[in-house]
Order: C-alpha cells, then sequence, then structure tokens
C-alpha cells in the first residue's frame, strides 16, 4: 500500500473518492473544465460513473451544432437504428 | 420503419437534449433541416420542443431552417438571436424568410436579450407582429435589438422597461404624448438609425428637466449617469448644435456618428476647435470619439489646438476620428507653444493613450520640408505620446508616418 504523507489512502478499486458525491462541486469543476479544455471534460466524464453524468451535461450545455445532437439520435445518416 | 419511443437510443437523445442550455446553430445545419431528417427527428423523440431547457438560441436565418426554429423556443429562453447572411440582403423581398410564426411563438417570459438582424426592408412589414411581440416582454429584458419602427403603444412599453440596458432604435421621434416626466429605462448603450435621431432632443430635454427637479419620481434616473455609449448608424449633420446635447451624457465613453461627406449635402463636420473642445471638457470618459469619416475637402474649422483639447481632457481616449484642417499643420502646431491660452492648456500633465491618428483622406500638405515633417511629427508626440502609427488613404502622410516612429523609436513598418 502506498501512502503519501498525511493524506489516508481511500481504496478505489469499486469505489470513487468521496468528494466526488458533493455534486455541487463536482458540476462546478466540470463546468470549468469544459470552458478551459473540452478534451479534459470528455476524460473527466470517462473517469467513473459519479463524474460521468456532471461531466456530460456540462459538455453538452454548449453545442454549436445540431450534428452531435443528431449524431446521438437513432437517426444517422437518414437512416433510422435502435 | 416503426419507431421504438422506448427503445435507449431516444431514450439517451432525449436526455442529452435535456442538458443542452446554448445553441449556436450553424449554416451547415440547414442540412439536417432541409431534408426529413429533422421531421423524423421530431416523430421520434416525441417531443414538441428539441431542446426543453434551451436559455440561448442563435441562428442564420434561412428558408430552410424557418419552419424548425420553433422547435426549438423553449419557455427558459433568455437570449434570442437570429440574423441573415450579408448575401440575403440581395435577394427579392418575397424570397426572404419569413419571421412572423417565430415572432408570434416566442416565448418571452424569461427573456432578457433579443437581437433580430434581417433586412431592415423586410421587416418593416412586421410592424405590428413586432409591437405585439413587445407588448408580450417583462421587465427581465436588458438587450432590445429589434430594427423595426414601433406604434406609440410599444414605445411606452419599452421605456417602461426598468432593466433594459441597450437598445437599437429606428424609431420615430417619441410621440407627443410622452411627457418628460416618464421613467426611462436606464440604458447603457442606445443606438440610432436615422428616423430616430428625433430622440435626442427628447432625451437632451428630459436630462436638463431632471437636474431641475430636485428628488423626481424615484428610479428616473437621467440617462446622464447610465448611458456610455451612443453610436448614429446613418448620417447625422456633424454640428454644434447636434454636438451640444450630446455633452449632456457625461458618462459617454463611446460616440459613434457614421457619417461622411460624400452626400449632396457636401461635408457635414461643420464644429469649430471651441465645440470640441467644450465636447471633451464635458465628456471626460470618452474612449471612442468618431465623428464621420475625414473628407479630403479640407474646409473644416478644426485645427491641431482640438486634439490637445481633446488629449488633455479625454486621457482614455483610444480612438479618434475627426476632421482637421491641415491647411497649415505647421503654423497650427508652432501656435502651441505660442498661444498663451494654449501653451496652458498644454502644460497640464494628462494626455490619452491614443496610438493611431486616424488621417484618413485628410491631405498632407504638400512641399513640406524635412524640418517640417519633424515639427509636425514632434508635435503630434507632444500631443498623443503612445503614438505610433498614422492611417491614411493614399501616401501623402508616409513620410510623417516613419518620423513619428522615428521619434518614437518604434521600427519602421514593411514596406507593402
Amino acid at each position: 500500500m502506498i501512502e503519501i504523507s498525511g493524506i489516508p489512502h481511500v481504496p478505489t478499486s469499486n469505489m470513487s473518492h468521496r468528494i466526488f458525491e458533493i455534486d455541487e462541486l463536482v458540476r462546478r469543476v466540470s463546468r470549468t473544465l469544459v470552458s478551459i479544455h473540452r478534451a479534459s471534460a470528455v476524460s473527466l466524464a470517462c473517469t467513473c460513473r459519479l463524474l460521468e453524468e456532471p461531466a456530460l451535461s456540462s459538455l453538452w450545455e454548449l453545442q454549436d451544432s445540431l450534428a452531435i445532437l443528431i449524431g446521438v439520435s437513432p437517426i444517422v445518416g437518414g437512416e433510422v437504428r435502435d | 420503419m416503426e419507431l421504438n419511443d422506448s427503445g435507449s437510443g431516444w431514450h439517451r437523445f432525449r436526455k442529452h437534449a435535456t442538458w443542452m442550455r446554448r445553441l449556436f446553430l450553424r449554416e451547415e445545419d440547414d442540412r439536417w433541416m432541409k431534408d426529413d431528417v429533422f421531421d423524423r427527428l421530431l416523430a421520434g423523440s416525441q417531443v414538441g420542443l428539441v431542446c426543453p431547457a434551451l436559455c440561448l438560441f442563435t441562428c442564420y436565418f434561412t428558408r430552410a431552417n424557418q419552419r424548425f426554429i420553433p422547435h426549438f423556443l423553449s419557455p427558459h429562453l433568455t437570449h434570442f438571436a437570429i440574423r441573415v447572411r450579408p448575401s440575403y440582403r440581395n435577394i427579392p423581398r418575397d424570397l426572404l424568410p419569413n419571421p412572423t410564426h417565430i415572432l408570434q411563438v416566442l416565448p418571452t417570459s424569461c427573456l432578457q436579450e433579443i437581437s433580430i438582424d434581417l433586412d431592415p426592408n423586410g421587416l418593416y412589414r412586421l410592424e405590428d407582429e413586432v409591437a405585439s411581440m413587445i407588448q408580450r416582454f417583462g421587465q427581465a429584458l436588458r438587450v432590445l435589438r429589434v430594427p423595426v419602427p414601433l406604434g406609440e403603444a410599444a414605445v411606452h412599453h419599452v421605456v417602461g422597461f426598468k432593466n433594459l440596458r441597450v437598445w437599437t432604435n429606428v424609431c420615430d421621434p417619441p410621440p407627443s404624448t410622452l411627457p418628460l416626466s416618464t421613467n426611462f429605462p436606464p440604458l447603457r448603450t442606445l443606438t440610432l438609425r436615422k428616423d430616430a435621431y428625433g430622440w435626442i432632443p427628447w432625451l437632451a430635454q428630459r436630462e436638463r428637466a431632471i437636474s431641475d427637479v430636485q428628488g423626481g419620481p424615484v428610479g428616473n434616473v437621467g440617462l446622464k449617469a447610465t448611458l456610455t455609449h451612443l453610436r448614429f448608424r446613418e448620417w447625422a449633420p456633424v454640428d454644434p448644435a447636434f454636438i451640444s446635447l450630446l455633452s449632456l451624457f457625461q458618462n459617454l465613453a463611446i460616440l459613434f456618428v457614421q457619417s461622411n461627406c460624400a452626400g449632396p449635402v457636401g461635408c457635414a463636420f461643420s464644429l469649430t476647435n471651441q465645440d470640441l473642445a467644450q465636447l471633451s471638457a464635458a465628456l471626460p470618459r470618452l474612449e471612442v470619439l468618431e465623428l464621420g469619416r475625414p473628407c479630403p475637402t479640407n474646409t473644416s474649422l478644426t485645427t491641431v489646438p482640438c486634439l490637445l483639447a481633446l488629449s488633455v481632457h479625454c486621457k482614455s481616449l483610444s480612438s479618434l476620428c475627426i476632421h482637421l484642417n491641415t491647411t497649415d499643420l505647421i503654423g497650427d502646431i508652432q501656435s502651441l507653444s505660442e498661444d498663451p491660452g494654449l501653451r496652458d492648456l498644454g502644460s497640464l500633465p494628462t494626455r490619452c493613450r491614443l496610438v493611431t491618428f486616424k488621417a484618413g483622406r485628410l491631405p498632407f500638405p504638400h512641399l513640406t520640408s524635412d524640418e517640417d515633417i519633424t515639427t509636425i511629427a514632434a508635435g503630434l508626440v507632444g500631443i498623443f505620446p503612445s503614438l505610433i502609427n498614422v492611417s491614411f488613404f493614399g501616401s501623402g502622410w508616409v513620410p510623417l508616418l516613419s518620423r513619428v516612429r522615428e521619434l518614437q523609436g518604434v521600427p519602421e513598418l514593411a514596406s507593402p
């Protein structure tokens, strides 16, 4: 076990740090990250389930085209899938 | 093909669409509108509104998307802007997209900003629809850029907006039924088209009335305290009577008059040094002063001393465009140190931060010796210590520009 000085070790194998459960904090971090570097916000969304929704919702907040929205619909290239 | 509403694909689509708050619809998006893709999207998602929580919506308004825009007009909209491509301005009126339906169904309860930048000639047919829409706006409205003449009732409604900060106005002068004691929104930015210039005398009269009456109606704040940007978008006479009215708005940072002297009236600029000195003293916060493009007739009554007055009084001035008589440029520069009144003014320590002197089409005096050019350059640098550039048409000002840059220790500009 690696112990960083002064910081208690939190097992992360199947649970995230409890700080990620503070929704308001995570959303604020996500929004800031989206405004600075969207690619990092995408990485954040992929990190764990607790971060996925706040990060994705921040990413989706601002769209400069319909293309991405159409892309996630079951209609792609004029065809319906699902 | 049957659409499956319970499918995870549509569920995901709706979730993501619900997260959307701001959408900038691009011209390329028309291809989603033109085909039946968008129709199938609406049918498949089984929603009336594509993005039900959308707050900000901006788009290019086209014939292809005009039918679908209502599906983005969420009741939470705070910002709404549509505009047409510049190329649309040459299209016959009947072929232009028609925003009537959009104006009728636009949710206005939360709206804070609205900008409709369409062909004005086409918009003028929509006076009734615009007036009706304005009647539906609430007190949240802060920005109103809808260049359509308004009827009396709509004008009364607009001046009642307590939070309106930005107004682009093409209306006729206010109706006689609008008393000076009427509350007026605390505008920061007022943009006027030609037919609306009649507002200035009314507003000036109102300012004087407010100043005269101690303890006027609550909230009846004068534009003197709030107005920072004033723009005249079409030809205006730059004469003493017009400018003296503007001097009342003491907080102005930007004063822009889009005037040129190419029309049948000839040169529109008839200010004197005294007028500009008074203006500069009255509006010390000016950052941009543009009073029409300088014309080559060289008949204006303004000379170098007015530049000194502007630089001394308006220390934030960073953009200046005025007529200047250059017939005796060297004599005017020399008189700065000889005239007692100007010497006193010049001895004041403040100077503005102007970097570029806009000479435009002003002629540079002929037969100017090298020594004279140095005198003129030094004189201008004395007035504008940050000056490093002179913008002009033709080549007459080139030697002066080189000398200014030399004096300021700035490398020569590369030849084009």
